[in-house]
């Protein structure tokens, strides 16, 4: 463990998981609802906004801008043609849990379907030049995970704690019933953590891909990653899915290394049951005022 | 009938062969050929370009007149390389009157499969696989390979490995089963080095762990040995980025996906040597590019998954013409008769011949060609240490 490359990866790896688990807090917090269509978001925004660069010869900004949107715009459709719609008929969770699964396996055939099955290139918005830290080497893709990482957890955690929209938005997440009854903004508020989950999943997707690029079969272990780094994290605090990533990345990069990464699999399998099996609410829990 | 009934009996008919047979009728005014194209599996990177080569050959071919005078027409199916849907694809063909074969997938599918292909009766080519087992008795009446197995991959490699010095050698694989199983018999036959197994997880975010332990073994030299072109990608970014003195090669599929050198970060395949199956010092190979590049165009460069699918629809077609049928077991006996076919892949002289006892086309290994990348991510042509002899 006292190879500093290792710990590179561990910080590069552990924003992009803990990005990918933010966009899901947000659903969980304006929604109170998993987002299983996370992954593929993050890949469609990438993958398309590489074809519009490779194909079409857009700039990487306004490619970057059109796949962050699209990300956006594919939030809010989900909500309001997908989620919303099914549990308004009273089909409760599970069925939109399995409505919003589809989604994720529609968006990946959609993006073979019409951009091909293939791999393509990153386009990162923002790259830096490689440069040598010590021993370790810093590739072009370290730098912009880390300061968007620290800028969108900034800014969702001012966002949720210190702004009246935010202070709703979890209010209606806690209790949805009971904001209700008072006459909150639901719909309002879930569709914004919907569009914020897909703004948050855009840039974490288009900044990651710039390592070795993106396809269509990076959506679902994408989706699991920012998953498991909410279950490991918790949902107690925004900076949950920041540890959670960071517990991680350290699995990631460590289990592979002492263990070889056939393990790898096996051994976030063993990290996932421990903690539903002995600490399901995460790292940090959510409190609750008696 | 009923829909139950009418299932058994095409069922029936493709466990009996009797699909593969009535199809083959003498009178019939078409050839059908089965094209099995892995598109939107894992084999995709393979699969896509190979499977657009066979069917622009086949167009070729029915332009100029077909097969005897009968047009080739395609039935196309995609087991996704998945092995439990390969049979079912293949039935599948079978009762649409498919008269041979192309499959564009995985080697593990097809071994599975290699009882049902042997009781269908017609030809099998799989056109750009390398897994020498898949043409191993039994079960292999009807099977035919046209790619270099394995074997000789290993023993390309150790000339290369043997020309650089490198006595140690870090193996880095992914470690999907497929691919495992795969790379057994090149792990077997690099028995001149000292060999370090290394395995990564096909959907690794990172490859650093991996890397770091390659670093710590010393290694002289890095064969990363995956079909998955996103994993040597990242295997390839990793190690120019923390091992960039240290000679890396890797196996066939890089060199023939240009649309995958622009995935990695700049500069980072320079110095890669590959394994490719075309040089242009081959006049047929140059013949058949010019071939492709009037549909594809101009940018088109081609690689052995187009020549190699190019000479299995050309060898089924001299198959065909030469039993002066489309009868499985005649085709099949033509097909066994072909000796000393000039390939349009690899270097000038060589070529594929088959035998009752000789599935794998390859006479010899001068059907690989080593190549090596520039600081623009792109083939600048065959590495200079080492060039495969025809006649070893």
């Amino acid at each position: 463990m006292t190879n500093p490359q290792l710990w590179i990866a561990v910080v590069e790896n552990g924003c992009f998981f803990a990005l990918l688990g933010l966009a899901f807090y947000f659903n969980l917090t304006g929604a109170g609802f998993f987002n299983f269509a996370i992954g593929a978001i993050a890949m469609a925004s990438a993958f398309v906004g590489s074809w519009l660069v490779t194909e079409h010869g857009l700039s990487r900004p306004v490619a970057g801008l059109v796949g962050v949107l699209g990300a956006v715009a594919i939030g809010v459709v989900m909500e309001l043609a997908v989620v919303r719609p099914v549990q308004a008929r009273g089909e409760g969770e599970l069925s939109a849990l399995v409505a919003v699964g589809a989604s994720l396996f529609a968006i990946i055939q959609l993006c073979g379907l019409f951009l091909g099955h293939e791999a393509r290139p990153g386009q990162p918005v923002w790259t830096t030049s490689p440069f040598s830290l010590g021993s370790a080497r810093i590739s072009s893709t370290v730098v912009p995970l880390v300061v968007i990482t620290a800028v969108l957890f900034t800014a969702a955690y001012v966002a949720l704690r210190h702004t009246r929209l935010g202070r709703l938005t979890r209010a209606i997440g806690n209790d949805t019933e009971a904001a209700r009854v008072l006459g909150l903004p639901i719909n309002t508020a879930r569709l914004l953590s919907f569009a914020a989950a897909g703004l948050i999943a855009a840039l974490a997707g288009i900044t990651f891909a710039g390592r070795s690029g993106v396809s269509p079969d990076n959506a679902l272990h994408w989706t699991i990653t920012g998953f498991l780094a909410l279950v490991i994290g918790g949902t107690g605090t925004v900076w949950a899915p920041l540890l959670g990533g960071a517990l991680l990345a350290l699995a990631n990069v460590f289990i592979p290394f002492y263990f070889g990464g056939d393990v790898l699999a096996y051994g976030l399998v063993v990290v996932a049951m421990l903690f539903f099996a002995f600490r399901p609410e995460g790292v940090f829990a959510p409190r609750v005022r008696v | 009938m009923t829909i139950a009934g009418l299932l058994t009996l095409t069922l029936g008919a493709a466990l009996t062969g009797c699909g593969g047979s009535s199809a083959g009728d003498d009178g019939a005014d078409t050839v059908v050929i089965g094209l099995v194209c892995d598109t939107t599996g894992p084999g995709a990177g393979y699969a896509t370009p190979a499977c657009n080569a066979t069917k622009a050959t086949i167009d070729e071919v029915n332009a100029d007149g077909g097969v005897d005078g009968k047009k080739i027409k395609v039935v196309q199916g995609n087991d996704e390389s998945d092995p439990t849907k390969t049979p079912t694809v293949i039935q599948k063909m079978v009762s649409q009157g498919a008269d041979a074969l192309i499959m564009l997938t995985s080697s593990a599918g097809v071994l599975q499969a290699k009882s049902l292909i042997e009781r269908t009766r017609i030809p099998v080519f799989m056109s750009v696989a390398a897994n020498p087992l898949v043409t191993e008795p039994p079960s292999n009446t009807y099977l035919y390979q046209l790619g270099t197995p394995t074997s000789d991959w290993a023993r390309v490699y150790c000339e290369a490995f043997d020309s650089l010095g490198a006595k140690k050698v870090a193996f880095l694989q992914d470690s999907s089963p497929s691919q495992v199983q795969f790379n057994q018999g090149l792990i077997d036959g690099l028995d001149c080095v000292d060999l370090e197994v290394v395995n990564g997880a096909i959907d690794a975010t990172d490859l650093s762990p991996e890397v770091a332990k390659i670093e710590k073994s010393g290694a002289d030299a890095v064969l990363v040995a995956t079909q998955n072109a996103n994993f040597d990608v990242l295997a390839q970014n990793t190690l120019h980025q923390q091992l960039p003195g240290v000679p890396r090669f890797t196996e066939l599929l890089l060199s023939s996906l240009p649309s995958a050198w622009k995935q990695a970060q700049p500069g980072a395949l320079e110095g890669l040597v590959g394994l490719a199956g075309t040089t242009d010092t081959n006049p047929k190979t140059v013949e058949v590019a010019k071939l492709f590049a009037e549909t594809e165009g101009a940018d088109f460069q081609v690689n052995n998954f187009w020549t190699q699918s190019y000479d299995a629809v050309q060898l089924l077609k001299q198959a065909i013409e030469s039993a002066g049928s489309t009868d499985g077991t005649k085709v099949n006996d033509a097909l066994q008769q072909i000796t000393d076919y000039e390939a349009a892949s690899g270097y000038p002289g060589f070529t594929l011949s088959f035998g009752k006892d000789k599935h794998l086309g390859a006479d010899g290994i001068c059907g690989l060609v080593l190549v090596t990348w520039g600081a623009d991510n792109t083939v600048t042509g065959p590495w200079a240490d080492y060039t495969p002899d025809c006649a070893a």
